[in-house]
């Protein structure tokens, strides 16, 4: 078998011999007409995708879009919000009464700390019952009101016109007068 | 007699043929083990060509002097237009998987996908390939190698070795050298995958080097 060796091969790059250069010639020019075609069609879409039409002549005499002053909006060539309202879940009881279950709404962070919250909870509960005392004043009661209870009491409360006749303030105006003349 | 002696001479001169007879044959000074045919694969322009019409061999030859006259004729890889194959096969072989040389084989190959490192790069790397294809450097006597391949993509340059059958002693040999000629490092791993592998979906490659 006749091999040979890189370094042997490049040796004869220098004896080369076109064999059928016609058929060479034309091959060349196949590839040209591909290069060609693949030229226009990358320039045709790109004026499909960038040129409404509208053109001006820059300083250097070529031919330029003004797609870059034409901004649309992003909601016209990318992704639309969808406004269509959503299917809601309407619940119907035994009675035939329909409830609209509405998903809460969850704050930001609101699923935070949940473990800690609730063993914290936990450890309440096991360390110390808390007994509920009722407010009975508050309460709402069928039972007629105490009469001692009701009675008013007197109370000190803040009488805001009484407070500006009193003579406190002019003495310590009169101060203060005194304090700025010693300055 | 001499009437006799002078006719044949006459027929013998005019039957032969020598090297000195045409320009071809007589710059034949260095011939390849093989006969080697040169494919491309044209990119679709029509809608209407289908594989056949854009698959067509280009040109034959069979000494190293014809070899760099048409590698000197023709553009360099990186002057393809896009989805193009440069394809070099032995003569007779067409560069089909169905092609009855090549159907019970597979073949080696490596995707530079970044392309911009590689542009450079890429000329010297494929005639590198095609200088060990041709000189028959990238195996041993195994006759196994049938002929090798370009790929001009959008993402990448894909080289391939196309052989003639799957038996992964020869094959690792082919593999290795491949390597070595493409200047890969030890991270970046050719793959060999026989034909009937890569015709099925989700196959793995059967030999990683």
């Amino acid at each position: 078998m006749v091999k040979y060796t890189e370094e042997q091969l490049l040796g004869f790059k220098e004896e080369a011999h076109v064999p059928q250069p016609q058929i060479l010639e034309a091959f060349n020019k196949t590839i040209d007409e591909v290069k060609e075609h693949a030229a226009a069609e990358a320039e045709r879409h790109k004026a499909i995708k960038w040129n409404n039409g509208d053109t001006y002549i820059d300083e250097k005499g070529n031919e330029r879009p003004y797609h870059h002053l034409n901004r649309r909006r992003a909601s016209r060539t990318g992704n639309k919000p969808n406004l269509r309202k959503k299917s809601v879940d309407v619940q119907v009881d035994e009675d035939g009464w329909a409830t609209l279950s509405t998903k809460a709404k969850k704050s930001f962070g609101a699923e935070d700390g949940n473990e800690e919250r609730s063993k914290f909870r936990e450890s309440l509960r096991d360390t110390a019952p808390v007994k509920a005392r009722p407010n009975n004043k508050n309460l709402g009661s069928s039972k007629p009101a105490d009469p001692r209870e009701v009675t008013d009491k007197h109370t000190n409360a803040f009488n805001a016109f009484a407070a500006l006749g009193d003579d406190d303030d002019e003495e310590d105006e009169d101060e203060e007068d005194a304090d700025d003349d010693d300055l | 007699m001499s009437e006799e002696l002078t006719k044949q001479t006459e027929e013998l001169s005019l039957d032969s043929k020598t090297v000195f007879d045409t320009k071809e044959e007589f710059t034949a000074k260095h011939p390849l083990n093989s006969r080697w045919t040169l494919w491309y694969t044209k990119p679709q322009v029509h809608k209407n060509e289908n594989w056949h019409d854009l698959l067509k061999p280009v040109i034959t030859f069979s000494s190293v002097e014809e070899f760099w006259g048409i590698y000197n004729s023709i553009p360099v890889a990186n002057q393809l237009p896009l989805k193009s194959d440069y394809h070099l096969f032995k003569e007779g072989i067409r560069p089909e998987w169905e092609d009855e040389q090549n159907s019970k084989g597979g073949k080696w190959s490596y995707s530079f996908n970044n392309k911009r490192d590689v542009s450079g790069n890429i000329n010297e790397l494929w005639l590198r390939g095609l200088l060990a294809v041709i000189g028959e450097t990238i195996e041993d006597e195994e006759e196994e190698v049938n002929g090798i391949v370009l790929n001009i993509r959008k993402q990448a340059f894909r080289v391939g070795i196309w052989t003639k059958d799957c038996d992964e002693t020869k094959l690792t040999i082919i593999g290795e050298r491949l390597k070595k000629i493409l200047q890969l490092k030890d991270e970046q791993k050719v793959e060999f995958m026989s034909h009937d592998a890569s015709n099925k979906k989700g196959s793995e490659p059967q030999i990683v080097l």
